[in-house]
């Protein structure tokens, strides 16, 4: 009967170290922001492999009509349009804009070579004009929406398969206003940190 | 992080318990019975879980594991554990079905033992483990990433995947009749790796449990019997 009871101890002592094991449960949340697909961009000095380095401002819109869940803002560059993402990269030579599956399956890209300049009147400190910085337009097409497995909590994220990039600012594939050129080298965005593009520039004046 | 540091506390908190109750005993004894702690046994028992097979009736995991140990010396335990087990997962929009075999390998040191009968005692040790098992995914989520809403459903047929993992032991036994024992092990486990089925991680593990982080803690709680 001692035997017993002392079993019984030692068996309740386990259980209590169990269950206090037991109710420390995992954050079950998807919060892995690396894993959030985006049109990843390198940069490179135009005729070379030489990384460009550089501050990037970025708009990324998609149709109007072609979305109708997540945020939305209102852009004034168009009513066609909605802005998804307005960010920078300070000092990279790479950046990712973000990316929404809609019905247009389109996203459109301003990018401009760093800020735009306020040009302030001497005497009275207030802006007298602005000169802006050198912009340029992309434009993603993809295929189809397909899907990988990103981890227990989120699943498996959608992807965009087909991907397909071009330069818009000026007509054909000739050069914008200062991408020179640039090259789709990954036609699948799985995640954020994937090489979709690389970008050919020349350095900012 | 927090697991891990109130894991060591209450690991410590039994152990001391342990050592406390059971040094009050020692101190009076052991200097008239230190001839007998040196008597060498080559025990052998054979131990079957009962804790799970009775949980099983109350949740979907079904199965049953046994063991056999051989004293090596007067502390040393080898001990070889094996089982089968069914199990699922249904959480977080996951529907995970698993069924297989495993198979554990390791030693108990005891920390512990009765004078009068060496056989009972507290120990700790350690196990590899290692399970091959099928593994069926009936249903995961599709999220949109970006909005972070989930937008579909899909499947994956059975696939042949295995798990290997490590656990730390920490248990008691003791004589209940004659040559049966009751015994109970907590087994405080961490998931190493293995073959996945298209890289997802695995979400419950035969022998391991449920994934619910690089920790866990599977238990044995059940009758030993001792052959010699």
């Amino acid at each position: 009967m001692k035997n017993i009871q002392r079993f019984l101890a030692y068996s309740i002592f386990a259980s209590i170290i169990s269950l206090a094991f037991y109710s420390c449960e995992d954050d079950d949340i998807c919060t892995d922001e690396g894993d959030v697909p985006r049109m990843v961009a390198d940069m490179y000095y135009d005729g070379t492999n030489v990384p460009l380095e550089d501050s990037i401002y970025y708009w990324a819109y998609v149709y109007n009509d072609s979305i109708t869940k997540g945020i939305r803002e209102a852009t004034g560059t168009s009513k066609d349009t909605v802005l998804i993402e307005k960010n920078s990269a300070l000092g990279k030579t790479s950046f990712g804009i973000t990316l929404r599956q809609n019905s247009k399956k389109e996203i459109y890209y301003t990018i401009a070579q760093g800020p735009d300049i306020d040009v302030k009147d001497s005497i009275t400190g207030k802006v007298i004009r602005t000169i802006p910085a050198k912009r340029d337009r992309l434009i993603l097409k993809y295929d189809t929406l397909g899907n990988g497995y990103t981890s227990k909590a989120c699943g498996f994220g959608l992807t965009f398969k087909g991907v397909d990039v071009k330069l818009v600012t000026k007509t054909g594939n000739g050069a914008g206003n200062w991408i020179k050129k640039i090259e789709t080298v990954n036609t699948e965005i799985k995640d954020g940190s994937t090489t979709i593009i690389k970008l050919f520039a020349d350095e900012r004046n | 992080m927090v697991r891990q540091l109130l894991l060591s506390f209450l690991l410590t908190s039994a152990i001391n318990f342990a050592f406390g109750q059971e040094n009050k005993t020692d101190s009076t004894k052991v200097s008239v019975t230190d001839s007998i702690l040196k008597k060498k046994y080559h025990d052998i028992f054979i131990g079957v879980d009962v804790f799970n097979p009775i949980v099983s009736a109350f949740n979907d995991k079904k199965g049953v594991s046994a063991y056999a140990s051989y004293q090596i010396n007067n502390k040393w335990h080898a001990v070889v554990e094996a089982g089968f087990e069914k199990n699922n997962f249904n959480e977080i929009n996951w529907d995970v079905d698993v069924d297989g075999v495993f198979a554990k390998l390791g030693a108990n040191w005891f920390i512990t033992q009765d004078i009068e009968n060496q056989s009972n005692g507290i120990y700790i040790g350690g196990r590899i483990a290692y399970s091959k098992y099928s593994q069926t995914i009936n249903s995961y989520p599709i999220r949109d990433l970006q909005s972070n809403e989930i937008t579909g459903t899909g499947s994956l047929p059975k696939a042949n995947v295995s798990s290997y993992w490590i656990e730390a032991v920490v248990g008691g036994r003791v004589e209940i009749f004659k040559n049966f024992y009751g015994e109970l092990a907590l087994h405080p486990a961490a998931y190493i790796g293995g073959k996945k089925d298209q890289g997802i991680n695995p979400l419950v593990i035969p022998g391991y449990g449920k994934y619910s982080g690089p920790f866990n803690m599977p238990v044995f709680w059940g009758i030993a019997y001792k052959i010699k």
